[in-house]
């Protein structure tokens, strides 16, 4: 017995998780009791048998963890596991899982780039959800998959300085709820059309008091947590690229910052106009052409193109300038030259509406 | 026969009964039992009886760091454990004393 690794082998802990989800429904401090006693137990009689006995050895021994859970049940006099606790699949926690993750990264991937496939990561979302909520208050099926129990357990022992440090951030948790309220308002309100500042702030006086809410709530019941997660990840996606944003001097200071509210760059029907291809009306293409509009403002498309971050465009260039496009590959925006186009020229006779403004009264 | 049956009854009178020479963590007092004779024991049922005890106010607990494994739970006998031995044991001395009569002492 001496020569037995102060760790829990495999086998163990394997057993120790089924035990655990079997008594998952009795309160919380006795189960922390009973798998304390288990454990011991367990470790004691893993080092009786031979060094690398197998779950079968176990289970030769002491009976599977049903088994064990009932018999302790009927000693301990513990009500019986409630009829509807049968074990799910751990298929459906994987599924519930892998929709939550896979609806997350498709809702941060496609938050930038206005595309529809927003709302299929929010449904992605919404499905994984209700998988997880299906699994009862406290969630046996998806705590018993062996990732989220290697997360629970990497959580640091208390006294140590990583653990202060977590407790610090810990105690930041309302601020952060504030936080989130507002990133969620933003988001929902840019979802709605809304570009306007107001939309986020009347969104957000609703979003706050219910974030803090869910936010207490979410300590007490665990299915919660698993519903806040991924709204967390893209709450926090947004606010890192709001503080990129900010913090950028070229782009961020007329940008985005004030106020999160106006396109920059030119647009048309909500469409970003990336470059103006000048034509005449015989069809025929124009060159180094520059368009003004009614006060004398060059138009200017430098700032549509979703080259982020790379400084601006150069606006003193004529029109067709080409487009520009973001390269991941050297993380830079890339010139697309201005391909050929053949477009209709509509061919109604100009009226006096669309004569030139500078014409002489 | 199957003794199991028979040991319900008395696992309680058992378990407090082992706890009274020592204290001892659950494994110890599973090996108790087996040592006396009461084989046929399942181990669950006597951490589940220890845990009953317990909650009853029969035992005390206190935890011993183990330097091969996890931390050991030591349970130990207090007055009222004391109390309801005695009270039990007379109990099982009458009700023995009546199946002896019974079945008469072969």
């Amino acid at each position: 017995m001496t020569d037995k690794p102060d760790a829990a082998t495999p086998v163990v802990d394997d057993y120790l998780h089924g035990l655990r989800t079997e008594l998952a429904d009795l309160p919380a401090p006795e189960l922390s009791e009973i798998m304390d006693d288990a454990r011991s137990h367990l470790t004691e009689l893993a080092a009786e048998l031979d060094p690398g006995a197998d779950r079968a050895a176990l289970v030769a021994r002491i009976g599977t963890p049903t088994a064990y859970a009932a018999e302790l049940r009927a000693a301990a006099g513990y009500p019986p596991a409630p009829s509807g606790a049968a074990p799910r699949s751990p298929v459906l926690a994987r599924v519930a899982i892998g929709a939550l993750v896979a609806g997350t990264l498709l809702i941060t991937a496609t938050l930038w780039v206005r595309s529809s496939l927003v709302l299929v990561g929010f449904f992605v979302v919404a499905a994984g959800l209700v998988l997880v909520l299906a699994d009862g208050p406290t969630i046996p099926s998806v705590r018993a998959l062996p990732l989220v129990r290697s997360l629970v357990g990497a959580r640091p022992e208390p006294g140590t300085p990583l653990a202060r440090v977590l407790d610090f951030v810990a105690g930041l948790q309302p601020a952060w709820w504030v936080l989130r309220a507002v990133a969620a308002a933003y988001l929902v309100g840019r979802a709605l059309g809304s570009e306007g500042g107001v939309g986020t702030v009347l969104l957000a006086m609703v979003a706050v008091p219910v974030s803090v809410w869910v936010g207490y709530r979410s300590r007490a019941d665990r299915r919660l947590l698993w519903a806040v997660v991924p709204l967390n990840a893209v709450a926090a996606v947004l606010v890192l690229f709001g503080a990129v944003l900010l913090l950028d001097p070229g782009r961020g200071s007329q940008s985005v910052s004030s106020g999160s509210s106006y396109q920059p760059g030119l647009s048309q029907d909500g469409q970003p106009i990336e470059d103006i291809r000048p034509f005449d009306s015989y069809g025929n293409a124009l060159s180094r052409v520059y368009l003004f509009d009614q006060t004398g403002r060059l138009l200017d498309t430098s700032g549509s193109d979703g080259c982020f971050g790379s400084g601006a465009g150069n606006p003193a260039l004529p029109y067709p300038r080409g487009t520009r496009d973001y390269d991941p590959r050297t993380q830079g925006c890339v010139v697309i030259p201005p391909a050929p186009l053949v477009v209709a020229v509509p061919t109604a006779a100009p009226t006096s509406a669309a004569a030139p403004t500078t014409a002489p009264r | 026969m199957d003794t199991s049956q028979l040991l319900k009854g008395v696992l309680d009178l058992a378990v407090l009964a082992v706890l009274a020479e020592a204290d001892g963590y659950g494994y110890e007092v599973v090996r108790g039992l087996r040592s006396a004779g009461l084989e046929a024991v399942g181990d669950a049922s006597v951490y589940g009886t220890l845990r009953r005890l317990y909650s009853a106010g029969l035992l005390t607990s206190y935890v011993v760091p183990s330097e091969e494994g996890p931390h050991r739970k030591y349970y130990s006998l207090n007055e009222p454990g004391r109390a309801r031995l005695k009270e039990t044991t007379v109990q099982w001395r009458s009700f023995a004393s009546t199946m002896d009569g019974l079945v008469g002492v072969a």
